[in-house]
């Protein structure tokens, strides 16, 4: 799960547990324009659903095992070009059998997009409507605007980055959902409209509010009632897994391994760590380089990282990716970490740090942006752009263990406890405006 | 007729006309032109033949590459495509008319495979005597192939079956020493271990030659140790010298660098934009600097390349970084002539590579007397000759201040171009054809 989303099931589940009945939980239909009511049932499935994990990438391959790949296998040897001819048509036939097979999902959306099944005709001005929705994509901010002006509601969101407008660098230049528009554009209208309809704000550290008063100031717009709520996903209370892939033989032993956490994007900047293996890998005896496990699945502008996570014959053995671990498994590597590194060169928060923390496991962090705050002072700091000073600080922990134990001994005495769980209280009542009454949505 | 006494291939020359090998191609194939008992031939993969090409279509080849340029990159999957009725539906029933579409499009690319069947059948039909052009070869036959066609496993059994013999070309290891950074294969639906298709392809090529060609030491040294792992006996190599792509002729300013830039000293990086070059370094020197100097005395960069393959990171921030706006710029697709007037007016130029089989780049930045900082891995030191800076791809901090000294001291620069100007040593064209000719005729003394 996504760090943030593991924040919203949290929060769902704080007000499933509440069990006021003034609280409804909605779905916004993005194919039927409108929102449509969950009930409880509905939301534990949900929420059951959301912690079993993630389907995993199988592949770069698109039919692996198909009758089909094995017949094409075989055949490229006597006749490749019809192999070839084979292989392409039959993979155009089967994405075309498998949108086919989304046809009659389709055509239901379109008979109901816009019926009168609605849920927001029963909200009122006493009614406080909160999402914590991560994908701008995922709100109707218009729809929103205008229930708020006609019916009077309230209405708290979230802010957790501004990132595509900060470093549009790291994010692709089109919008995913819009192709023909520019991501940056989009997101900075996005902005404009959430700042114009948020009667409250949840932001998720200081530098996220900087980022927004800033862009605020520029496009004329003012950020109302924005309370800054930390960021903590409660990973440390999860049951535990061994991944599969740490388990086998050239596997590193558990607490004798380097751990970064995060999507696999150019934002993240594993570069910076695999840039430090290889030249690890290449002064140093093989016995003394310290083994990474890359935790992470692919998000965007990632095809650097990933080819040399996938193909860099060096790293068998020394640089493990684990492609999607599930919740539990994420938590054992956590658990099992010698120390974390999290050389990101720009956050809305820094989930990966926290959770480090959490853990009582040493982290070394970028300086930039948020990362300071989402550390708590217990993390150490360093420039993401300067490879010398984590290759030093990555080799003095792994092989000074006096030094990595008073670094963790000083990480348990400070951190404080309440950033161990999912501060869902505290969202709750910065989206109520810490007012008692009133539904949420 | 007599059997030719050299067989020249340029398939890889005349199906892909822009980048380097096909360019090796044409100056080789330019210079042996006129030589007796030679022959030009191409390979079609689809039909698993040679065909003989005629001198005329080869002088014509040679005669419109110098012109016109085709871009090299492949353009986008195509748009999803619409009928008027469709478009109508989808007014009205959006998804529905989204669904359709896709269905639609992968239907009529499915539809478009299945037309071509019948005639990739009729080309997979082995080719009976007398089809293929290498039923006239014979053993006094010398086949030379500098392309990358991948019919090093044909050219073995018609070689076995003809008796003629072989001067292949490796340029580099690539993708074997260093997969990470090479072209993917894995974009293919059919794919399967993309390493093991590459080693596959080195294997044969070694197999096949009864004489290597390779462009630097660093590359005879992988394949000597290629060839120890994998088992297989390392036919003679010798060296195939490579010189610069470009040389003195017209240059123009390009087009392409804001009117106002590039006046001031400017720093140039040329190669094609994927990971591998490692403009990543650049990159992270340039924030590093814009963020430590004032806007004003940060030198502008030029990177000159196109797009490759694994570029996406490098890409976005090179054209999308807020800080580099006026500061770092890119030409895509520049011409020659601008391509000169680049290394020209350079203050010097960087090669970060990680890995290369020559570097073209660092011989052109010293054909035009440009001071280079190059890697110092693989073959760079030796397209360096001595006269380039050597650093270590990896070490951002020794970048940073070589470059920081180069920008501020121009009698740094000035002695560099000095030494530059007495000691380089140009490879001409015909030095290239020379040492293809000089592999061909000692083969041909071996009885």
């Amino acid at each position: 799960m996504v760090g943030v989303a593991r924040v919203m099931v949290a929060v769902a589940e704080a007000l499933l547990a509440e069990d006021d009945p003034g609280t409804v939980f909605v779905a916004y239909d993005h194919t039927g324009r409108r929102f449509t009511e969950l009930d409880r049932p509905a939301v534990r499935a949900l929420l059951a659903r959301a912690h079993g994990g993630e389907a995993r990438r199988t592949g770069a391959v698109a039919m692996p095992g198909s009758r089909l790949h094995h017949l094409t296998d075989r055949l490229l040897d006597e006749r490749p070009a019809t192999a070839r001819t084979v292989g392409r048509l039959g993979y155009h036939a089967r994405r075309a059998a498998h949108e086919v097979g989304r046809v009659p999902r389709a055509v239901r959306a379109d008979r109901h997009a816009g019926s009168r099944h609605c849920a927001s005709r029963r909200w009122g001005p006493a009614t406080t409507y909160c999402s914590l929705a991560f994908d701008y994509h995922d709100l109707n901010l218009a729809l929103l605007h205008r229930l708020r002006a006609e019916q009077g509601l309230t209405v708290a969101l979230v802010s957790y980055d501004l990132t595509p407008l900060v470093t549009p660098q790291y994010h692709g230049e089109y919008s995913a959902w819009e192709p023909n528009r520019r991501f940056t554009e989009v997101f900075r209208a996005h902005c404009a409209a959430l700042l114009d309809t948020a009667d409250r704000l949840i932001v998720s550290s200081d530098a996220t509010r900087r980022d927004l008063e800033a862009f605020a100031a520029e496009a004329g717009l003012e950020v109302r009632g924005a309370v800054q709520v930390p960021l903590v996903a409660g990973l440390a209370r999860e049951p535990q897994v061994r991944p599969a892939r740490l388990a086998e033989p050239d596997a590193p032993a558990p607490g004798r391994f380097v751990l970064t956490v995060g999507t696999i994007e150019a934002r993240k900047n594993h570069r910076l760590l695999l840039d430090v293996w290889d030249t690890m890998l290449r002064d140093l005896p093989r016995a003394e380089v310290p083994p990474l496990v890359v935790a992470g699945r692919t998000g965007w502008l990632f095809a650097e990282t990933r080819a040399r996570l996938e193909y860099t014959p060096a790293y068998a053995g020394k640089v493990l990716w684990l492609d999607g671990p599930s919740d539990p498994e994420l938590a054992w590597c956590y658990a099992n970490a010698a120390f974390t590194c999290y050389p990101s060169r720009y956050e809305g928060w820094g989930l990966p740090v926290t959770e480090s923390l959490a853990f009582g496991v040493p982290c070394l962090s970028s300086d930039a942006a948020s990362l300071p705050e989402a550390g708590f002072g217990c993390s150490t700091l360093l420039d993401p752009l300067d490879r010398a000073a984590w290759r030093a600080a990555i080799l003095h922990w792994f092989h000074d263990d006096a030094a990595l134990a008073a670094e963790a001994e000083r990480v348990r005495a400070r951190f404080p406890a309440d950033a161990t769980t999912v501060p869902a209280a505290r969202i709750i009542a910065a989206a109520l405006g810490e007012r008692t009454g009133g539904g949420v949505a | 007729m007599s059997a030719p006494r050299l067989v020249f291939d340029v398939t890889t020359m005349l199906d892909h006309p822009v980048s380097g090998i096909p360019r090796v191609m044409r100056t080789v194939a330019a210079e042996i032109l006129d030589r007796d008992g030679l022959a030009f031939c191409r390979f079609d993969l689809g039909a698993r033949r040679f065909t003989e090409v005629p001198a005329a279509q080869v002088r014509a080849a040679l005669a419109g590459a110098l012109g016109s340029a085709a871009p090299g990159v492949a353009g986008p999957v195509p748009a999803v495509g619409a009928r008027r009725g469709l478009d109508r539906l989808a007014a009205r029933r959006p998804a529905t008319g989204e669904a359709l579409l896709r269905a639609g499009y992968f239907a009529r690319r499915a539809w478009a495979e299945a037309r071509t069947l019948p005639r990739a059948w009729r080309d997979d039909r082995p080719p009976r005597p007398g089809e293929c052009f290498s039923d006239a070869w014979g053993p006094d036959t010398v086949y030379c192939s500098l392309g990358l066609d991948h019919n090093a496993a044909l050219v073995s059994e018609r070689r076995a079956v003809r008796g003629f013999r072989t001067v292949l070309a490796i340029y580099d290891l690539i993708p074997v020493v260093v997969p990470q950074f090479a072209v993917p294969d894995d974009d293919h639906p059919l794919a399967p271990d993309p390493n093991r298709v590459v080693r596959h392809h080195f294997t044969d090529v070694i197999a096949t030659a009864d004489h290597l060609l390779v462009i630097s030491e660093a590359t005879r040294r992988d394949v000597e140790a290629f060839s120890a792992a994998s088992g297989l006996r390392c036919p003679p190599t010798s060296w195939l010298p490579l010189g610069p792509a470009i040389g003195a002729g017209p240059a123009t300013r390009p087009p392409g660098l804001p009117a106002g830039a590039a006046i001031r000293p400017f720093v140039l990086t040329v190669g094609t934009i994927e990971i591998r070059k490692n403009h990543h370094l650049l990159f992270d020197v340039w924030e590093q600097m814009l963020a430590a100097r004032p806007r004003a005395e940060v030198p502008e960069l030029v990177v000159v390349g196109r797009r490759g393959w694994r570029f996406e990171e490098t890409y976005a921030r090179l054209t999308r970084t807020p800080a580099f706006a006026g500061v770092v710029h890119h030409l895509e697709g520049a011409t020659d002539a601008e391509l000169a007037w680049c290394y020209e007016h350079a203050a010097f130029t960087c090669f970060p590579s990680f890995a290369e089989g020559w570097g073209l780049p660092v011989s052109e930045s010293l054909a035009f007397g440009t001071p280079c900082l190059s890697s110092d891995t693989t073959s760079l030191p030796e397209a360096g000759q001595g006269l380039t800076d050597l650093l270590d791809p990896y070490d951002t901090a020794a970048w940073r201040t070589r470059i920081l000294e180069l920008v501020d001291d121009p009698a740094a620069r000035a002695s560099r171009a000095a030494a530059i100007a007495a000691r380089y040593r140009p490879t001409a064209p015909s030095d290239t054809a020379a040492a293809v000719l000089a592999a061909v005729d000692a083969i041909q003394e071996v009885p």
